[in-house]
């Protein structure tokens, strides 16, 4: 399998770019980044060329999330406030105010009609699970906190620094897991709202986190340098795989799951080969930490952003 | 007319002669010369008489007898008959004086001596210009003169003339011998030739000069016939036979060989004493470890050597013999002697070097021998390697003398050994130089062991053996270089060659089993810093279970766990190597490491106890370098900014003082140790030094971008870009930070890009501290301090942009206000998050203390209101000021409609007075010129003047009207613009009427400071931002959360100095040793925490003590 540039954009936003996200348009896809200066763009299939920039936000756009209706988007920023749009005008349609540093990475749920969005809860030591509501007096609805998923509470040691970061859904829908600063990763049970397992072997920020198409298995990407495979069922640790040279930012795995690519800050993005369970190939396009990597939905390519401001597509071959 | 045994002397006047026996010739030649002067004899028997002497080696007896054949009444008495015998004579004293001349060691009276030959040789000349004589005897002269162009001339004259008469091939010979000398071989044996030629039947000595000659162009067949020739010749010419000798064992070959020892022998036999045969057979001993026979053979030819260089070689041959008998009294004094005999020859000083080793003299003496006798020989390998290994034990000596050492190493472009050994030399002073000696080395070696194609490499050595061997330790030790270069990737692949190699079977000889695992361990070593950490994880597990004493390995398992997050592992891994070696100092480092690497700061106190009483507190470990910087780190480290009690200061004062003594102590023990200058440069720091500081922190940062990759030092950088913030150099300051971020962070240090933020706020620069903050917060979101810094900024851009004089009517006033209070209302959130942080029990790690928080609140809360209320009026405002401006707009549009309808009409009025005028104009010059026509006609000149002046006023009126018209039409429509242009101006003046109300306090920094020292803000904070002058500053607090004491500006910006471990990396002292492979495998540079670091320069350390 392979990876090969496709197209490259530089100086895609004024400042560092944090997050990116696949989104479908008419027949095709369009990539939404995130960036330090404050705005989401849209970019055309092969990111040639710019749609509208969506604004709102007031400090740096952290993350971005997809909902399955093709309708919504929905991405947070460093003042945990959430905002959700309507991806094709551009239009806010809910602003959800979050305490500041209690909103994270966020994921919108899978398999429902109505969005729902997880938010990694950051110093609320839990997940949230936000809806939406009409308000008095605006054309935008607001937050509605619908239930949470508290993590069990650790030795008094580690309390009060575990930041919850990450968030992922399965695909299935039946579970969501979270990975926190001192390398906690725990996976709920979404319908009974209760803790099923905590997955041992970080103990550095886990950043991102993705489970396998089938939803049997968990990729973790981690500031230990490490990315890990665990078996979701048994809570076990499959494989670690090592080889980045400094903090996995980003992970993305691939829809066939025969793949996964992981972004870091050593500027490199690495694609491995998930059957095999070795490295595939590293690419170097990138000149400063790479916060984002992300398959698109058909699996033929791969965006990665970074904080060197700029945009790097590959075309996937198995 | 010499007799075997008597000299005839014929009586004057008859036919009597009377016998002088040559057994019995007087001591005083006088006797001699009163008979030869009384009888009158020939003067050919003076010469005889004299060369009797000189056959008796009586030299002053023959130079007396020369002295008075040649007195100038003896001259003119033979005057018509014994010309050439004056000549003789003369020539003959004239080389007394050159032989005594050329053994005359004090110059003067060696000039002396050869102006007296060369007086005698001018008289000889003059009395024959046609003889050959004078002309040899001047050519010895200029000889002696080295003068080898001067002694060409005369024999070449020479060459030409003839001797008394008849010719004589003595020139054309000693031109040949001159030849010879000078190297010109093919000159040389031309002139043999020739004398050949001339005189088929001269002696054999010519062929031997024709067999020499050949031999030295390369020519072995044709001098072996010659010698040959000479031996038919002369059957005991035993230069001949040496020179067959010789030729057969330049041969190559065994039977060559073997023939040419027998030519040797054969010559001995024939002549034992030829001092050249002797040295030659010595030196064939020697090799062949018959020390007894080369050491006699040298002794004899000792005794025959004809000169002193001739001497010198035979007496070293003898020392060297001796030397190896153990006899290292004689062979000293053999050495000692050809030294003296001899200054320039090499070998005996090169065997003085070794003797002083064998002695356990200094390696001073030794080393200074070497490199004199490299003088003589530069590039002499064998003195080279010696040498090499002295410095290597020399360090300081070392360091002088390697110059010279890379001299001789680059006269040797191919010599892997020197390469390498400089190499090695190099490791610890100068890693680059080294690096650089390495790839020399490599790039020799690459000429037989192509890289990277290792099953290759093992066919083509299947087709004959290569001139290189295998080197595992030289591919090793260059990878452990391109390691501490940073190159890890190259060091891998040369490290998995050192591998392939050392299991090649050519080389297995050389490959100790320890010297494998140790290569085992750099493998690992290596794949850990290239990313593959699990791989090094097994391999290092791998080696312990067959070594379990291997406590690198252990050491290396605890740092991964470390770097890993797993403190714990990483303790369980240092107890295990602890538990195998007790006490081991390099297990006890990292155990030190890994405790002040927690979070947990109550762990420091255990690393100070190891560091202070298990590791410097025990004598075999004092010196340890690691444990004093750290030591020192912490001391620094503990001296809280936050203690306000009172008494504090000597404590700290007591800390400064231990750690800069820690510091000094681990420099003085090596100088080149950048971590601790670097340690010195922040205690300096901290005591308020801040120049010095900066000048330290500068240097070292310089020798560390100078090392090629060798030192990194992240920490230097960033304390000289804080140096440089505490003394207000903004800019630099800034630009060192983002530098530092870039090269030594990959961008994510929070830390740094804390320090980045506060100055660039500090620089004014509010947007950009904004990102920077942004950045940091991003990579570590639960750092409170980031997150309320961040909110502080926002605060400060809020409240600047409030209080921003605006010019009445700027446009941009409503965005900017909106934007300010977007901003103001974040910190306000943010602080209100911090608040409810504090307020939770058990979360403690806030930069703040309630009472500020709560300032900030309050501050946050009430500009709020106001700012709601200025942006609500600036949204009037502009609203207004829109339908205002739209408003004049039309009315200006209007107005300069108008005008210009009525600057058109007026422009058309005054166009057509000015048609009527010019119309009048030329009535008026038509009629003129009708009445000059008649003046001309009546002559009445007096009319015909009256009538030209009314023509000029009426022109000039014109003028007058038509500017008239023009002003009108572009200065009227100015003046209304400005008039309209004015008014939503004065609008907007007073619309901001209610401004000031809500500036008021912010702007008067007066009550702002009152109300804010109610609060107890003030207190905190403003002595930090009182030396920067901007005293509204000092409201808003500011983004480095120092705790306020009284300290200098600067206090607050120096928490940054102060990370233990981080700065304690002491460059590894890695001493190169023949027979140790491990000779140094330190880890990365790197690594970011506390724990790396510390981690790291264990890694360093523990190789210096792999030598078992």
């Amino acid at each position: 399998m392979r990876l090969s540039v496709a197209n490259k954009k530089e100086e895609a936003h004024e400042d560092c770019i944090w997050t990116a996200g696949w989104a479908p348009k008419g027949s095709g896809y369009q990539l939404l980044t995130g960036s330090v200066d404050e705005t989401v763009k849209a970019w055309s299939e092969d990111i040639s060329t710019l749609g509208t920039n969506f604004t709102g936000h007031t400090l740096g756009v952290v993350s971005i999330t997809l909902h399955s209706s093709g309708v919504w988007a929905g991405s947070s920023a460093l003042d945990s406030f959430i905002r959700l749009w309507d991806h094709n005008n551009s239009s806010t349609k809910a602003i959800i105010e979050t305490p500041p540093s209690e909103t994270w990475q966020i994921a919108f749920q899978p398999n429902v009609a109505e969005p729902v969005v997880a938010a990694a809860g950051g110093s609320s030591n839990k997940i949230t699970l936000w809806g939406t509501e009409p308000q008095e007096g605006a054309t935008e609805e607001k937050g509605k906190e619908l239930r949470s998923y508290l993590l069990p509470a650790g030795d008094d040691k580690h309390k009060r620094e575990r930041f919850v970061m990450s968030v992922a859904y399965s695909p299935d829908g039946k579970l969501v897991a979270c990975g926190t600063q001192i390398g906690t990763v725990a996976i709920f049970d979404v319908e009974a709202g209760k803790l099923i397992s905590i997955l041992e072997g970080h103990y550095k920020p886990v950043r991102s986190l993705t489970f396998t198409p089938d939803s049997t298995m968990l990729l973790t990407a981690c500031d230990d340098m490490h990315t890990h495979l665990y078996d979701v069922k048994h809570a076990s640790l499959i494989e670690a795989f090592s080889g980045h040279e400094s903090w996995v930012l980003s992970v993305s795995c691939h829809p066939s799951g025969n793949a996964f690519a992981t972004g870091s800050s050593d500027a490199k993005v690495k694609l491995w080969n998930l059957s095999t369970r070795s490295l595939e190939q590293t690419a170097n396009e990138h000149s400063d930490q790479v916060w984002g990597v992300a398959f698109r939905p058909d699996g033929q390519q791969l965006a990665s952003v970074s904080d060197d401001k700029s945009v790097v597509l590959y075309s996937f071959s198995e | 007319m010499l007799e075997e045994e008597h000299i005839y002397i014929p009586v004057d006047q008859s036919e009597e002669v009377v016998a002088v026996p040559l057994s019995d010739l007087p001591d005083d030649p006088e006797e001699i010369v009163d008979v030869l002067k009384a009888e009158v004899v020939p003067f050919s028997l003076w010469v005889d008489f004299a060369r009797a002497y000189l056959a008796q080696d009586k030299l002053p007896q023959y130079q007396k007898l020369l002295s008075f054949g040649t007195l100038k009444d003896v001259e003119d008495f033979y005057r018509e008959r014994g010309k050439f015998e004056s000549i003789q004579l003369l020539c003959e004293l004239a080389a007394t004086h050159v032989d005594a001349a050329r053994a005359e060691s004090s110059r003067s009276s060696k000039t002396e001596r050869l102006a007296q030959a060369a007086t005698l040789l001018t008289r000889a000349r003059q009395l024959d210009y046609q003889e050959q004589l004078p002309s040899i005897g001047l050519g010895e002269l200029a000889l002696a003169r080295d003068d080898l162009e001067g002694a060409k001339r005369e024999f070449q004259q020479a060459a030409k003339h003839r001797s008394n008469g008849k010719e004589n091939v003595a020139g054309i010979l000693m031109l040949a011998k001159l030849y010879f000398m000078q190297g010109h071989y093919a000159d040389a044996l031309k002139m043999y030739k020739a004398a050949l030629r001339k005189h088929p039947g001269c002696p054999p000595q010519v062929r031997l000069g024709i067999a020499f000659c050949h031999f030295h162009l390369g020519r072995p067949k044709l001098a072996e016939a010659a010698f040959n020739r000479t031996l038919t010749l002369d059957p005991f010419c035993s230069s001949a036979y040496l020179g067959l000798a010789v030729l057969s064992l330049n041969s190559g070959t065994k039977q060559g060989h073997a023939q040419g020892v027998q030519l040797l022998y054969d010559a001995y036999e024939s002549d034992p004493s030829n001092p050249d045969l002797l040295a030659l057979l010595s030196q064939h001993c020697l090799v062949h470890n018959c020390h007894e026979e080369a050491r006699e053979l040298a002794a004899a030819a000792v005794k025959l050597a004809q000169s002193d260089k001739q001497r010198a070689r035979c007496v070293v041959l003898e020392g060297r013999a001796c030397h190896a008998l153990h006899g290292a009294r004689e062979a000293f004094r053999c050495y000692t002697q050809a030294r003296k005999l001899d200054a320039k020859l090499p070998l005996p000083l090169y065997g003085l070097a070794q003797l002083n080793l064998l002695q356990a003299e200094s390696f001073k003496t030794s080393i200074n021998l070497l490199e004199t006798a490299l003088q003589q020989v530069p590039g002499w390998q064998d003195a080279l390697q010696v040498l090499g290994q002295l410095y290597s034990k020399m360090p300081d000596k070392a360091v002088k003398s390697l110059a010279k050492f890379k001299e001789a190493a680059a006269r040797l472009p191919k010599s892997l050994e020197v390469w390498e050994m400089l190499a090695e030399l190099l490791a610890t002073t100068d890693p680059a130089g080294s690096l650089h000696a390495y790839k020399k080395a490599l790039d020799i070696y690459r000429a037989d062991h192509p890289a990277k194609n290792g099953a290759k490499q093992d066919m083509a050595n299947g087709h004959g053996p290569s001139a290189v061997p295998v080197n595992p330790k030289l591919l090793n030790n260059a990878a452990v270089m391109y390691m501490r270069g940073g190159n890890v990737r190259l060091a891998l692949e040369l490290m998995e060659e050192a591998i392939q190699a050392a299991a090649s079977g050519e080389a297995a000889t050389n490959v100790t089993a320890s010297n494998q695992v140790t290569m085992g361990y750099n493998h690992a070593r290596l794949q850990e810093s290239c990313g593959h950490r699990k791989e090094a994880e097994t391999s290092y597990k791998g080696i312990l279970a067959e070594f379990p004493g291997y406590i690198d390995c252990y050491l290396r398992l605890a740092c991964l766990q470390a770097r890993r997050g797993d403190l714990e592992a990483a303790h369980e891994w240092a107890t295990k190597a602890l538990a195998a070696s007790s006490n081991n100092p390099d297990a006890l480092a990292v155990q030190a490491s890994l405790y002040l690497a927690d979070k947990d700061k109550s762990q420091w106190d255990k690393a100070k106890e190891i560091l202070e009483k298990q590791l410097l507190g025990k004598h075999e470990n004092r010196h340890d370098a690691y444990a004093q910087l750290a030591l020192g780190n912490l001391f620094l480290n503990s001296i809280s900014h936050s203690a306000k009690a009172p008494g504090t200061e000597d404590r700290d004062s007591k800390q400064f003082t231990r750690a800069l003594a820690l510091f000094k102590r681990a420099l003085d023990q090596n100088p080149g140790n950048l971590y601790a200058v670097n340690g010195i440069g922040a205690v300096l720091a901290e005591q308020g030094h801040l120049a010095a500081a900066h000048e330290i922190f500068a240097q070292v940062q310089e020798v560390s971008a100078a090392s090629e990759g060798f030192f990194q030092m992240p920490e230097a950088s960033v304390n000289l870009a804080s140096a440089a913030l505490a003394q207000l150099s903004f800019n630099p300051s800034i630009q060192l930070f983002q530098s530092c971020l870039r090269r030594h962070f990959h961008g994510q240090s929070s830390r740094v890009l804390l320090y980045l933020a506060r100055a660039q706020y500090d620089a004014n620069m509010l947007i950009e501290a904004k990102q920077t903050l942004q950045r940091a917060a991003h990579s570590s979101p639960w750092d409170s301090t980031l997150a309320f810094n961040l909110a502080v900024v926002m605060q400060e851009y809020a409240v600047r942009e409030l209080k921003k004089e605006r010019q009445p009517g700027d446009p941009n006033k409503f965005d900017e206000l909106e934007r300010a209070g977007t901003q103001l209302a974040q910190a306000w959130r943010f602080f209100v998050q911090q608040k409810s942080l504090l307020d939770q029990p058990g979360k403690h790690a806030l930069p703040v203390d309630k009472k500020k928080l709560a300032a900030h609140l309050a501050f946050c809360s009430t500009t709020f209101k106001k700012a709601k209320d200025m942006i609500a009026s600036a949204f009037k405002e502009q609203v207004s000021a829109t339908e205002v401006r739209e408003a004049a707009q039309v009315a200006i549009q209007r107005a300069a409609q108008a005008k210009k309808a009525e600057a058109w009409a007026r422009q058309q009025k005054a166009e057509q007075a000015r048609l009527e005028l010019e119309a009048a104009g030329r009535q008026n010059a038509a009629r003129l010129e009708r009445l000059k026509q008649e003046w001309r006609e009546n002559e009445a000149a007096r009319q015909a003047a009256e009538q030209g002046d009314a023509s000029k006023v009426d022109r000039k009126r014109k003028k007058d009207q038509q500017a008239a018209a023009e002003e009108a039409a572009f200065i009227e429509p100015d003046d209304d613009l400005d008039g309209q242009e004015y008014r939503p101006g004065d609008e907007s003046d007073d619309g901001q009427e209610g401004a000031p109300d809500i500036e008021d306090e912010p702007e008067d920094p007066e009550s702002a400071a009152a109300r804010l020292a109610g609060t107890g803000l003030m207190s905190d904070s403003d002595e930090e931002e009182a030396p920067a002058g901007d005293v509204d500053r000092a409201n808003h607090a500011d983004p480095d959360e120092a705790p306020g004491e009284e300290v200098p500006a600067h206090r607050s910006r120096l928490k940054r100095f102060r990370d233990p471990g981080q700065q304690a990396d002491p460059p590894a002292a890695t001493p190169l040793d023949d027979n140790n492979m491990d000779d140094n495998m330190d880890s990365d540079g790197q690594e970011q925490d506390v724990s790396q670091a510390a981690k790291r320069q264990r890694a360093a350390l523990l190789d210096d003590s792999d030598d078992e």
